[in-house]
């Protein structure tokens, strides 16, 4: 058996890890995701995290900000790769925690974790660089595959990566899709991992070319008839680190700070108490440090990040 | 510094040739584009690029690279700054019969090529650091078609501080924080009673404000008729606006860059007021550009182009950099 706590340190540092240990943590993970379904149930407390973008050091901060996988449980709304210097580390890390702790954390696949998506916005590229070839890129997105769609917390909060579909307008609908590949151009798997809310009347086309645009009226709608009280999803940066819309019926929660190291955004945690009251926890980007004020792992500077 | 600020001409070359390649550039319809031109706007970037190569393999590696990793978002943006100023440009000399255009700190800058074709009445000069016009002349002189469709030889005919000296197309070598030079230059090779058309792009930005000031304001009193067309970051005036401060400290820990006035002009008001002598002046974010010089068709073009998953981030780098327009 593989030593977790063991990769577990080294990814923390942000160290290299050889491509075979990569594929032996690929295939347990897949083997793990397989026996869940599309929506998972999860119990309060919970702590629910937005996008993270391979922004390794603010993952660290969260996980430190809100108590650690050793003693809270977590749901991660996806968006773990891309944009980021450190996008397979910050996956496999989340990986390593599934792996060590698999009921304290749920992963829900985001639009980026997708062949085609990753392959426009840096994980690949990151992929190859780091090892030379695109094998370790490969083993990821077979793990995509797997991740679940979304998820339920004590049958009243509906947690997604970007939202509604107008073809399928109950949870137990979602359940029923095969969900073991990469993501359509349409339908309904991806317009959950797509569709953003927006104050529109009814379901408009989306401005990113994909999913759609839902408002209050559907919002309401699919609450009342699956007896949730909140839809919990990511996809948009919030400057602000979430935002709550229709009354309180939704929200999106962004959990990468100064995302893409210039938008200057704060970040936020949703923790979930047994009685469902929400507590948002707000941090900012800091370069993770050791015990002697070093930085743990460097940050790197793209060259194209602005118009000069 | 100079070389450091010379530099970034590689980055926006690199983001011009980026949109190209995946085709968010040319914009046939708003670069008002005829097809053999379109075809052709394309061709002389690529002919720039192998050029470049022959004279910089350091900076064509630098180019090449960045040109295979550039995100949608920033593609979106270069779309925007070259369809912003084309337009303008191209407002301008479809109202008025003879026009020059004077691009200061031009870099690489091909856009005189297709302006030279579609108006035979214009001429044009490309102003820019030493350094920058000489790389610039060598690879114009040296690649067949880049050459003959601007009728140069092959040879350095012409001597400093003019490298180019065609009737209708000037390449100088000046540093445009010495204003007497500038002035001298400007004087032997444009008219004053001609209207004028100044294009500053992103060259004001690594200006400090006393150079910046008397650039604008010498420029405009020499000529009787102009527009000034500027492109450039600003900071952000919002209470909790933090991307003027992190784009500063980014630049400054990345490659030792400054922007001297990024947080002084931080709004587009007070970017603008630095030409409240013209009479007319306007000035959008270029999130504004986006939203409403850009029509739905032209939309759907990009969006066919790659998928854009940033819109928000869009909007906060959009809303960063402006366009200002000073007609006098």
């Amino acid at each position: 058996m593989m030593d977790l706590d063991k990769i577990i340190a080294s990814l923390r540092e942000g160290k290299h890890i050889p491509e075979e240990t990569v594929f032996r943590l690929c295939l347990n993970s897949q083997e793990l995701l397989m026996n869940e379904g599309n929506v998972t149930q999860v119990d309060t407390p919970v702590t629910i995290c937005g996008d993270i973008h391979g922004q390794l050091h603010d993952l660290l901060t969260l996980f430190e900000k809100s108590g650690g996988v050793e003693k809270t449980r977590y749901i991660f709304l996806g968006d773990f790769v891309d944009r980021g210097f450190y996008s397979l580390e910050s996956f496999l890390l989340l990986l390593c925690y599934k792996l060590r702790y698999p009921d304290r954390i749920t992963l829900i696949r985001g639009n980026h974790e997708t062949r085609q998506i990753t392959k426009v916005y840096g994980f690949y590229d990151e992929v190859v660089r780091k090892y030379g070839n695109s094998n370790v890129w490969r083993y990821c997105c077979e793990v995509f595959d797997y991740l679940s769609l979304g998820a339920i917390i004590n049958n009243t909060i509906f947690c997604v990566h970007g939202g509604l579909s107008p073809d399928m307008t109950t949870v137990d609908e979602i359940r029923t899709i095969d969900r073991k590949q990469e993501v359509p151009h349409e339908g309904a798997m991806c317009d959950l991992l797509w569709s953003d809310p927006e104050d529109v009347d009814t379901w408009s086309l989306s401005p990113r070319g994909a999913g759609f645009l839902f408002g209050k009226r559907e919002v309401d709608q699919f609450l009342e008839k699956n007896n949730v009280e909140l839809i919990a999803r990511a996809h948009q940066l919030v400057m602000e680190g979430y935002k709550e819309m229709f009354d309180g019926g939704l929200v999106t929660v962004w959990s990468a700070p100064n995302y893409c190291y210039r938008c200057g955004n704060v970040a936020a945690v949703l923790k979930i108490d047994d009685e469902l009251n929400r507590e948002y926890t707000i941090f900012e980007a800091v370069q993770a440090q050791n015990e002697v004020g070093n930085a743990i792992i460097p940050t790197k500077k793209s060259q194209m990040d602005y118009f000069l | 510094m100079e070389r450091i600020i010379q530099q970034t001409d590689f980055d926006a070359l690199s983001c011009k040739l980026a949109a190209i390649s995946v085709g968010y550039l040319p914009s046939s319809s708003l670069q008002r584009l005829p097809v053999d031109l379109t075809r052709k706007y394309v061709q002389w970037h690529r002919d720039y690029l192998l050029s470049l190569k022959k004279f910089s393999r350091r900076a064509f590696g630098k180019v090449d690279k960045a040109i295979r990793l550039s995100f949608p978002v920033m593609n979106y943006g270069t779309y925007l700054r070259t369809i912003g100023i084309d337009t303008a440009i191209l407002d301008f000399l479809n109202a008025n019969e003879q026009v020059q255009v004077v691009n200061m700190g031009c870099g690489s800058d091909l856009r005189m090529l297709p302006l030279l074709q579609m108006f035979p009445h214009l001429t044009y000069v490309d102003i820019d650091y030493n350094d920058s016009v000489q790389l610039k002349n060598k690879i114009l002189r040296e690649n067949e078609n880049l050459r003959s469709t601007l009728e140069l030889s092959g040879e350095d005919a012409t001597e400093l501080p003019v490298l180019i000296d065609h009737k209708r197309y000037k390449l100088i070598a000046c540093d445009l924080n010495d204003i007497t030079e500038t002035t001298r230059l400007l004087d032997t090779c444009t008219n004053r009673d001609v209207p004028t058309v100044i294009i500053s792009e992103c060259l004001l930005c690594y200006m400090h404000e006393t150079e910046s000031q008397s650039l604008i304001s010498t420029v405009m009193t020499k000529y009787t008729h102009g527009l000034w067309i500027s492109y450039d970051p600003i900071g952000g005036s919002q209470p909790n606006d933090r991307f003027g401060t992190i784009m500063q400290s980014n630049l400054k820990e990345s490659r030792n860059l400054e922007m001297p006035t990024l947080m002084i002009y931080n709004s587009k008001e007070k970017y603008a007021s630095r030409w409240s002598i013209a009479p007319n002046v306007i000035v959008n974010d270029m999130w504004e550009v986006y939203n409403t010089q850009v029509p739905e068709y032209e939309r759907l073009r990009l969006r066919s182009l790659q998928f854009l998953d940033e819109l928000e981030e869009l909007k906060v780098m959009q809303t960063h950099y402006i366009l200002m327009k000073a007609q006098w």
